[in-house]
């Protein structure tokens, strides 16, 4: 059969082709979190659609779907979950008109899904689709199961109101507690081991083949072998009393059940789901509820579709306690309950799943004393410390999430913070390690982790200094900031131009000296800021570095509009590369402002270098000098007391000047120093 | 009336609390819960006509009568109680609507008078000879979960963790378990409809620290472990209740919200700091990592989860199973460790599998059985042999109530297992049983000391 058929010009869709369809959507549905979007889904529909004007009714059976207008293929194992989900949700009937969306069927597939109790409880599924107005799928729902059971009660059931009285029913229910009904023909049968073919024919005559009467006689002849010392008329007593006395001693107390079970299956199957219905409504009684556990599952799976919805329900509970769930329909656990003639038949079974479950647990590695080391070293001290840095990495790792990564940083950095506040600096290099040095780190990850950091050493700089102005762990402390990087060495600037305390820059100069050894080029790069006093501090970083390639950096400062910087700059080059740099202090002599000359002097002064004496010579003989200038060079080469030095001075005493004022104020101030002894 | 009746009727007026702090009057949510929480309320008095609840000291008394599974399992609504100074309830039959409307929003505040005169009255009477007091091993399970509930809240709203408070009450869990390890594990079966996250932590922390103490740790090492249990889904705090208890299939959105907790949980311990949080932190994080390395969440360098939180996971799922959910009911014990069997060498480490059965036995403690002669039984204790078990007798062969006795059981006389609330039994509610005394009595101090492996 195809799967739509020609009616004129429009393709109609076949049932099987649209119960196929629901059974691929509904699979769907339970396999995937976004059914909608999956392909066999997505087919599901646009098969569906097919139908346009059509309604295809389908009948919802007990796992089982029928369709008056065609023979259902029912091999797909999805087709019988959706029909037993539909039954457990007392679905009577399922109609299909026009084209289903998909939203319409996920709105049904919701329902479907949920427990049964709380979707009846609000009133079935037929309302929940109306309320989200569904109109391409109808829904015809049973009649009423009365109050279902309380899942959160723990009291026994409450009453299950009976919906429409059953006249017959009752004829049977007038059995229960009445044993005197009891027939004494089919009790002779019995106590004399007559076939059960013979039992029941006797309850079929006796009843005059009445299925409620049937009902009544077998449930009052039950109840009599059962409670034969109950029974309340003198006559029956005696009589009863005799025949049990005769079957016992013929049998030795051997149960009569056998001979019920197997006469109730020969019964009218209508009476047998009259006797069903009220031994499951007394199942509380001893010998009802022995009745019923000598059924297997598969007799009762017949009998559950002729129960009443109470009945049913009842049915239920009943099975759901035989298979130690709290879950499943009778459908789905009726298959799974073995036959037990008697309560033998339970305790094996009970024992032989014992028995496999200890065979699994026997096969079960166990490795004793190990288990207790291998947990000890674990829980150890000093390995729950590597446990807690583990942690974080994997947190850096699995942490996908943006929001959440940025949350995560801080988290760390302030972890960082407690370590550092508490002097564990080497702690904080591990902790810091584990969240940085994670080869997976895409570049915007980096840079947010660095950003954290940076964050860090702005708003704890005090903290910082604190440790560095320590001296003990200062140098694990600009190892531990070096590791931060770059952005951490640009926040540290910026705090160094904002702080007013002129110790804490003090030690800001301290430590980014320290930490532009790896991290030079924001320092370097921050001497083009366009506030003085920044650019003067951090020339004086580039003095600690002794840099020479730092140093070069700092020539373009010797015309920076403010002395302090030029005259910064000139004791860092100094420091890095007087040699290189001696051209610029000789320059710097003649520098207006005292400071830089000033400056120039010192550093020629405290040089150790042999080329100054020849330099200051030159200056001295070639350089625009002031009289202050002069005599202070004078004095560095007296003071210096190096040959060439001496022999500079000697020079410069005894030169022979004509119309050069210059070199007459060098010659005097020479003689001057010199003292007298040099005319 | 029973401990039931008091718990029906404080079940349907912590619900009707919610849906009148939620809905207008004529919404169906309320009319329902309203409905439902009068017809518990009037179900109190039916019988005796009148009912009188008394709270003192985290225990609520019916007529004199300790309440110890109600004193538990409704921490956080007596508390609510107290904190609207209600220390006694006074219920006549029959209940009024308008009485009962009045108490539920008293209690929430649309009110600033209780119910007056009418058929619920508050603080009206004084309960005397309050002699009964929860066991020290409920205070200590009761600490800990309001320690828990109470970081819980801070996570939430600060955004910050203090586990002190929570390791204190770890401490305090373990000694009770060292001295009370049977009435633990059955305690252990207590649990909450609306604050399961809780009690559930608190319950995998019991069984782990007796798998613990199995194993042969030392104190300090149970302690350690036992503190990762109670942390191990404090995560999920920061989910939204909603998601956490959905009925049905969870969205992908949602799976992927509730799938975060277990970072949530670790950052969350890791920033708190102190003692025993690398563990605490480690578990949290790895205790739905599977044995086979598959689970969640995905760390692409992990080699294996540490031993400890493999512990944690095999208790975690048991507790999980066994606890009724808003989507679905419980499992029985029984059932679980056939789960656990299931799971054991994929999901879950084969030897903890094998070690943790060995522990609960086949029939755990809490497990109620139905007996071949029909009687119902509540195991509360076996022994390493599996054929032993140690039972109390509930229920007769018809049903009725028995005075609780205790017996040895074979798995002979097993006929089945059924779940406890379908026959309308708490197992941790025996710990209290006076006659039952001495089932769970505190060992002696010598002896809890030479359980713990020296250190």
């Amino acid at each position: 059969m195809s799967e739509g058929q020609s009616t004129g010009e429009l393709t109609a869709l076949t049932p099987n082709a649209a119960l196929r369809a629901l059974s691929m959507a509904w699979s769907a549905y339970e396999l995937y979190p976004n059914p909608q979007q999956q392909p066999t889904f997505v087919a599901a529909v646009e098969t569906l659609a097919k139908a346009r004007d059509q309604i295809i009714t389908f009948e919802i059976g007990a796992g089982r779907i029928t369709c008056v207008d065609a023979d259902l293929d029912l091999h797909q194992g999805s087709t019988g979950r959706l029909a037993l989900r539909l039954f457990v949700h007392d679905v009577e009937r399922l109609e299909v008109i026009g084209s289903p969306s998909a939203d319409d069927l996920h709105a049904l597939f919701s329902e479907l899904a949920l427990d049964e109790e709380r979707v009846a409880a609000n009133g079935g599924i037929a309302v929940a689709l109306h309320a989200v107005g569904v109109g391409s799928i109808d829904i015809v729902q049973r009649g009423s199961m009365g109050r279902l059971i309380d899942p959160w009660s723990f009291g026994p059931v409450d009453s299950i109101d009976e919906t429409v009285a059953d006249p017959g029913l009752e004829v049977a229910r007038g059995a229960i507690g009445s044993p005197e009904a009891a027939d004494p023909e089919v009790l002779s049968l019995v106590y004399e081991e007559a076939s059960a073919e013979a039992v029941a024919a006797a309850i079929t005559t006796s009843a005059a083949g009445d299925v409620d009467k049937i009902a009544a006689v077998f449930i009052s002849s039950y109840e009599m072998i059962h409670r034969i010392s109950e029974v309340p008329e003198p006559g029956h007593k005696s009589h009863l009393e005799r025949m049990l006395a005769a079957y016992q001693r013929t049998h030795a107390g051997r149960s009569p059940l056998a001979t019920f079970v197997e006469a109730f299956f020969l019964l009218p199957r209508a009476a047998q789901a009259r006797i069903l219905e009220l031994f499951l409504e007394h199942s509380d009684r001893v010998e009802y509820r022995l009745l019923i556990d000598q059924f297997a599952g598969i007799d009762l799976i017949e009998l559950a579709q002729l129960l009443s919805p109470a009945g049913y329900e009842r049915l239920t509970v009943y099975i759901r306690e035989v298979m130690d769930t709290t879950e499943g329909a009778p459908e789905e656990l009726l298959p799974l309950v073995r036959s037990a003639h008697d309560v033998e038949g339970l305790r094996i079974g009970v024992s032989e799943h014992v028995a496999e479950m200890l065979a699994a647990i026997e096969s079960l590695p166990s490795t004793g004393s190990e288990l207790r080391e291998l947990l000890r070293d674990e829980l150890r001290p000093g390995r729950a410390r590597t446990t807690g840095l583990e942690v974080v990495r994997d947190l850096f790792e699995c942490e996908t999430r943006s929001d959440r990564f940025d949350r995560l940083v801080k988290s760390w950095t302030d972890t960082l913070v407690m370590l550092i506040r508490d002097g564990r600096i080497a702690q904080a290099a591990r902790v810091l390690r584990q969240g940085k040095d994670i080869p997976e780190h895409s570049p915007v990850r980096m840079r947010a982790i660095e950003e954290g950091l940076a964050a860090l050493t702005a708003t704890q700089h005090l903290l910082l200094v604190e440790f560095y102005r320590d001296g003990e762990q200062r140098e694990a402390l600009v190892d531990l900031l070096s590791s931060f990087g770059v952005p951490t060495v640009e926040r540290l600037i910026e705090r160094l131009a904002l702080e007013e305390d002129p110790s804490v820059r003090r030690s800001l100069v301290g430590l980014l000296a320290g930490l532009g050894r790896t991290h030079p080029q924001p320092i370097l790069d921050g001497l083009s800021d366009e506030r003085w006093y920044l650019v003067r501090n951090l020339v004086a970083v580039v003095t600690k570095l002794q840099s020479r390639e730092a140093a070069r950096r700092l020539e373009g400062l010797l015309v920076h509009p403010d002395d302090r910087v030029v005259s910064e700059s000139l004791r860092a080059m100094a420091v890095a590369d007087l040699e290189r740099s001696s051209h610029h202090i000789i320059s710097a002599l003649e520098h207006p402002v005292s400071r830089v000359h000033e400056t120039a002097l010192i550093v020629l002064r405290t040089s150790a270098s042999d080329a100054i004496d020849a330099e200051i010579h030159l200056a001295l003989l070639q350089r625009n000098l002031t009289h202050e200038v002069v005599r202070r060079l004078v004095e560095t080469l007296r003071d210096r007391d190096t040959v060439e030095g001496r022999n500079a001075l000697a020079s410069l005493a005894s030169m022979r000047i004509r119309f050069r004022r210059r070199r007459r104020l060098v010659r005097r101030v020479v003689r001057e120093v010199l003292g007298a002894n040099h005319e | 009336m029973s401990e039931q009746a008091v718990q029906t009727y404080f079940r349907g007026l912590k619900s009707s609390i919610a849906q009148t702090s939620l809905y207008p009057s004529h919404h169906p949510g309320y009319v329902d819960a309203i409905a439902a929480g009068l017809a518990a309320a009037r179900a109190l008095v039916v019988e005796g006509g009148s009912a009188r609840i008394a709270i003192k000291d985290d225990a609520c008394y019916l007529d004199d009568e300790l309440l110890p599974h109600a004193s538990l399992a409704f921490a956080s609504l007596l508390g609510m109680f107290l904190d609207r100074g209600v220390e006694s309830m006074s219920l006549f039959g029959p209940i009024l609507e308008d009485d009962y409307t009045g108490f539920v929003e008293f209690l929430i505040g649309l009110r600033s008078d209780p119910p007056d005169g009418g058929s619920i009255r508050l603080n009206e009477e004084t309960l005397n000879g309050l002699d009964q007091s929860v066991s020290e091993l409920q205070k200590s399970y009761l600490s800990a979960v309001g320690s828990l509930r109470r970081a819980g809240q801070r996570l939430a709203g600060a955004g910050s963790l203090e586990l002190s408070p929570v390791m204190d009450a770890v401490d305090g869990l373990v000694d009770q378990s060292l001295s009370s390890g049977a009435a633990s594990l059955l305690l252990s079966t207590i649990s909450s409809h609306d604050e399961y996250t809780f009690y559930h932590s608190v319950n995998t922390c019991l069984i782990v620290v007796a798998l613990a103490r199995l194993v042969g740790l030392t104190r300090d090492e149970v302690v350690a472990i036992g503190a990762g249990a109670v942390l191990h889904d404090v995560g999920k705090v920061a989910i939204a209740h909603r998601t956490l208890n959905h009925p049905g299939r969870l969205s992908s959105d949602q799976w992927q919200e509730i799938s975060m907790h277990p970072q949530e949980g670790a950052q969350a311990i890791l920033a708190a700091g102190g003692s025993g949080h690398e563990i605490a932190a480690a578990v949290a994080l790895e205790h739905h990592v599977r044995y086979d390395g598959l689970g969640y969440p995905h760390v692409p360098s992990r080699k294996e989860p540490h031993l400890f939180s493999s512990m944690v996971s095999v208790v975690d799922v048991y507790d999980a199973l066994t606890s009724r959910r808003p989507y679905r009911r419980s499992h029985t014990p029984n059932r679980a460790l056939q789960l656990l069997l299931q799971g054991a060498g994929t999901a879950f480490d084969p030897e903890l599998v094998k070690l943790f059965i060995q522990m609960m036995g086949i029939f755990p403690p809490g497990s109620v059985l139905r007996l071949t002669n029909g009687e119902i039984v509540v195991v509360v204790e076996h022994g390493l042999d599996v054929p032993s078990l140690k039972g109390v007798i509930l229920r007769d062969a018809d049903g009725r109530d028995v005075e609780p006795t205790v017996l040895s059981i074979s798995v002979d006389e097993v006929a089945d297992q059924v779940s406890a609330e379908s026959v309308g039994l708490e197992p941790a509610a025996l710990i209290n049983d006076p006659a039952l005394a001495g089932l769970f009595a505190v060992l002696p101090s010598s002896r809890r000391e030479g359980e713990l492996a020296a250190g």
